[in-house]
């Protein structure tokens, strides 16, 4: 009973996503999977392994949630349905804050791991 | 600041109302969007604004600055108190010596034979900003030296504060709002008591990065932009860098976030101000040696990630609402309940590993908890006492007044910002009345809020001229009719409170917070002036008559001082990380004189400081503060006992009647020896103490194991210099 709920909430879940979303905002989604699946790996390694380099763990682990949220932000900025609450943001500025923040977030990570 | 009156108009009026009475129009509900916003003036007009705004900034400037500088004009140029001794010294290093060899500075010449290592256990934002202006003056051949850049950098900063004060008010309600407040700010008296010139500590720069990154947020908030939120961060990354404070900053937003959410007021704006805030902020703060990784670990820092994860959680749910529809409940209920059994788990896990800490000690839960004080070292610092009423109003005057009626006014608007000033006020105000040092960091939140109360209320009754009074009677800013006198009236009531607040402001710094505490002055009985500089003259002597590698024993209180002044190596100072150190000395001089001997030979102490004021009446000297030496040794050593050393009622006194342990301890005898011989006065008999009023209890004693060395001008600061054992060859 369950797993058919589950398959039918995948599926209703799958055919809404790829009827609603543009080409633009799924390269922003598959790009934040991307992060997200680094951050998993990083976490799983470190329970494994142990995080000996702990400012090293942190860098890398900073670096991919930093960037998973920068891109969750500039696609949230991108997408049509939320122009009414980012008055006075246009496409290019956010793009131009996505890369300031960018090279502040991976600069400071790559200095402190050091 | 002046206000000034509204102008009569010179046509005569054909008025229908009564002169003194109220408008009999019904009054309307006025909100922000009745008043002339920019755009709807002219040209002309908005230049006109904006020069008027450049100066009144300028004029600011130029207050701040000039108000913070009575003990300079009095004295002379020099670094206040006790810890500016410290950052200074700090400074002189990271100038001469360079970056690196201040951040992995290990000082031998402290806590003997401990030594701290300074470069991982001190905020260097101080260091380096007075650092960086130091070379860039000298880069541009403005040869200033490192202490006159020291003591007249907090001055320079309080106009910052008050430019970052006129831009978060402004952003909050609007430009008339931010002037006052900014005016407000640079003059009061809770800010400058700890940025005058010479009062060289974290606070000069700390209250100007608070309200940077609240400028910062409340921008990023507003507009949803991520440069904001870069910006918001950059600003944290100064501030943790500054002040041990920061901890406010990290746990006001996400208190600030949740409550937005909680409220109903979550935007995708907010989302996108708080996370990229996090993010940056967190790993910025993980920058600075001494905050280390507590910025994820400690339990103090606990509140932002968590809010974090709510926010993203929040998010992640909306998301996909809107794609299941209908079958969202189903998903959500799964979803929920498998989160729920893994956070318990973990959390469950955590504790039986050791690894979460749920322990309530220190000087943070203390502030959360103050009844709970019962860590002796913490308790004994003036700094940290409740406030009494009396300081409110000593330290804000009567903007602790306007700051209720401004904060009604933002639950009447109830926007973005008016929220943040909400929460910063409350949680502001709970600090302020837990600790007295923490006056500071609700002074200037309740410019903000006085200054939004003044200006909603001026608006309703000064008169706008850009409007005809074609009926005669005057009108407000925001339109509505009101009587000529009421008008007048009110406006005139608020000029002259302006004018009493500036009054009170300069006189409460000219009184009560330009000494700096290193430098005493009294009248004399003619009236001539008389300046003690007892502590320099003790500090210096110690520079010129004492080996290069002698060690100094004192009560901590003067270990910076004694470091900066006399170059020598000291036993404790005003750090107090170690607390059995301290500890330790306490015992010593509570002891006989045989039994600190002993221990001052274990510590390799060839000189011994203290500080006496029985002389001149200077009642912050040793003897007064001995109970805390007593009390913080017998919190570790248990054979010094509280008791001991009060009389048989349990009151503390100096005289025939006192214990005697009390009579035989080293600081008794290091404090009176010689005075008993010694009269003060015709009027008193010898061995008379001018601060505790009575003869002392035992004028005549010898000292074996330790001989006098020097007594300054007014027996102020006395060193003692500790014999070696004899020879026994």
């Amino acid at each position: 009973m369950s797993s058919t709920d589950a398959t039918a909430i995948f599926s209703a879940f799958k055919k809404s996503y790829n009827d609603s979303t543009s080409h633009k905002l799924k390269v922003c989604d598959a790009f934040i999977v991307f992060f997200a699946l680094n951050c998993f790996i990083l976490f799983l390694y470190r329970g494994l392994v142990g995080s000996f380099p702990f400012n090293a763990y942190l860098g890398g682990l900073f670096s991919n949630m930093g960037m998973l949220i920068f891109t969750v932000c500039l696609r949230m900025q991108a997408a049509p349905a939320n122009e009414p609450q980012f008055q006075g943001v246009t496409h290019e500025s956010s793009f131009c804050d996505y890369s300031l923040c960018a090279v502040l977030l991976l600069f400071t990570s790559v200095h402190f791991m050091g | 600041m002046q206000r000034k009156k509204t102008a009569k108009s010179g046509k005569a009026e054909k008025n229908s109302e009564p002169l003194d009475g109220p408008s009999v129009t019904a009054v309307k509900n006025v909100t922000l969007a009745d008043l002339p916003t920019p755009s709807q003036l002219t040209v002309k007009e908005s230049t006109v604004q904006m020069m008027i705004i450049f100066l009144v900034l300028v004029a600011l400037y130029v207050v701040a600055f000039c108000l913070r500088l009575f003990s300079v004009l009095r004295y002379e140029s020099i670094i206040h108190e006790f810890d500016p001794h410290f950052n200074f010294r700090g400074t002189k290093t990271l100038v001469y010596d360079g970056v690196d060899a201040f951040y992995n500075w290990f000082d031998t010449l402290v806590w003997y034979p401990l030594g701290r290592w300074v470069g991982h256990t001190v905020y260097p934002g101080l260091m380096l900003t007075s650092g960086a202006i130091y070379h860039t003056l000298h880069f541009f051949n403005f040869p200033i030296d490192i202490r006159n850049v020291c003591v007249f950098l907090a001055p320079l900063f309080a106009g910052n504060t008050a430019l970052v004060t006129y831009i978060i008010t402004k952003d909050c309600w609007d430009s008339g709002a931010g002037l006052i407040a900014a005016a407000f700010v640079a003059v009061v008296p809770g800010y400058i008591s700890r940025s005058v010139a010479g009062s060289y500590d974290n606070e000069a720069i700390a209250i100007f990065a608070i309200i940077n990154t609240f400028m910062g947020f409340v921008k990023a908030v507003k507009s949803g932009s991520m440069m904001w939120s870069a910006y918001s961060a950059l600003a944290y990354c100064y501030m943790v860098h500054a002040w041990g404070g920061y901890i406010y900053i990290i746990n006001l937003l996400p208190v600030y976030v949740y409550g937005m959410v909680l409220v109903g007021r979550y935007s995708h704006r907010l989302y996108v101000a708080y996370s990229c805030f996090y993010i940056l902020g967190t790993l910025f703060s993980l920058l600075v040696p001494f905050v280390g990784f507590a910025a994820v670990v400690s339990n103090t820092h606990m509140a932002a990630p968590i809010v974090f994860v709510l926010l993203q959680f929040h998010n992640l749910m909306a998301f996909m609402r809107g794609h299941l529809g209908d079958k969202f409940g189903d998903f959500f209920r799964k979803l929920v309940s498998f989160l729920v059994a893994g956070v318990l788990v973990v959390f469950v896990a955590g504790l039986a590993l050791g690894v979460v800490d749920i322990t309530k000690t220190g000087r943070f839960f203390y502030m959360l908890n103050p009844a709970a004080n019962t860590i002796p070292i913490i308790a004994s610092i003036s700094e940290h006492q409740a406030t009494p009423w009396s300081s409110f109003f000593f330290d804000l005057s009567f903007l602790v007044l306007l700051m209720p009626v401004g904060m009604y006014f933002c639950f009447r608007e109830w926007t973005d910002g008016s929220i943040f000033l909400l929460t910063y006020g409350v949680t502001a105000t709970y600090f302020g009345c837990v600790m007295t040092r923490l006056i500071l960091v609700l002074a200037p939140v309740t410019c903000i809020l006085a200054a939004i109360g003044v200006s909603r209320t001026l608006t309703l009754f000064m008169r706008d001229s850009s409007r005809g009074s074609s009926d005669g009677s005057e009108r407000g800013l925001a339109g509505q009719a009101v009587s000529k006198f009421i008008a007048a009236a009110v406006t005139g009531m608020f000029a002259f409170l302006f004018m009493f607040y500036v009054v009170h402001c300069t006189w409460i710094t000219s009184e009560a917070y330009s000494s700096p505490s290193i430098i005493l002055q009294a009248t004399g009985a003619n009236g001539q002036r008389v300046i003690f500089d007892d502590y320099r003259e003790g500090y210096f002597w110690l520079q010129t008559n004492t080996a290069p590698d002698a060690k100094i024993m004192s009560w901590w209180d003067y270990g910076y001082q004694m470091a900066s002044m006399s170059n020598r190596t000291t036993i404790v100072d005003n750090n107090t990380w170690n607390n059995t150190h301290i500890a330790t000395v306490g015992r010593c001089l509570a002891s006989s004189e045989e039994d600190c001997y002993r221990i001052m030979r274990k510590l390799d102490v060839d000189y011994v400081l203290v500080v006496f004021g029985g002389f001149v009446g200077y009642s912050s000297d040793d003897i007064n503060k001995f109970l805390w030496p007593i009390r913080i040794g017998g919190s570790v050593y248990p054979m010094i006992r509280e008791k001991d050393y009060l009389d048989d009622n349990g009151q503390y006194r100096v005289d025939g009647g006192a214990s005697k342990r009390l009579l035989n301890s080293m600081m008794y005898k290091m404090c009176y020896y010689r005075f008993g011989e010694t009269q003060v006065s015709h009027q008193h008999p010898a061995g008379f103490d001018r601060v505790r009023n009575v003869q002392i209890g035992r004028p005549d004693f010898k000292l074996t194991k330790i001989q006098e060395a020097f007594t300054t001008e007014h027996w102020m600061v006395r060193i003692y210099k500790v014999r070696k054992e004899p020879n026994r060859g």
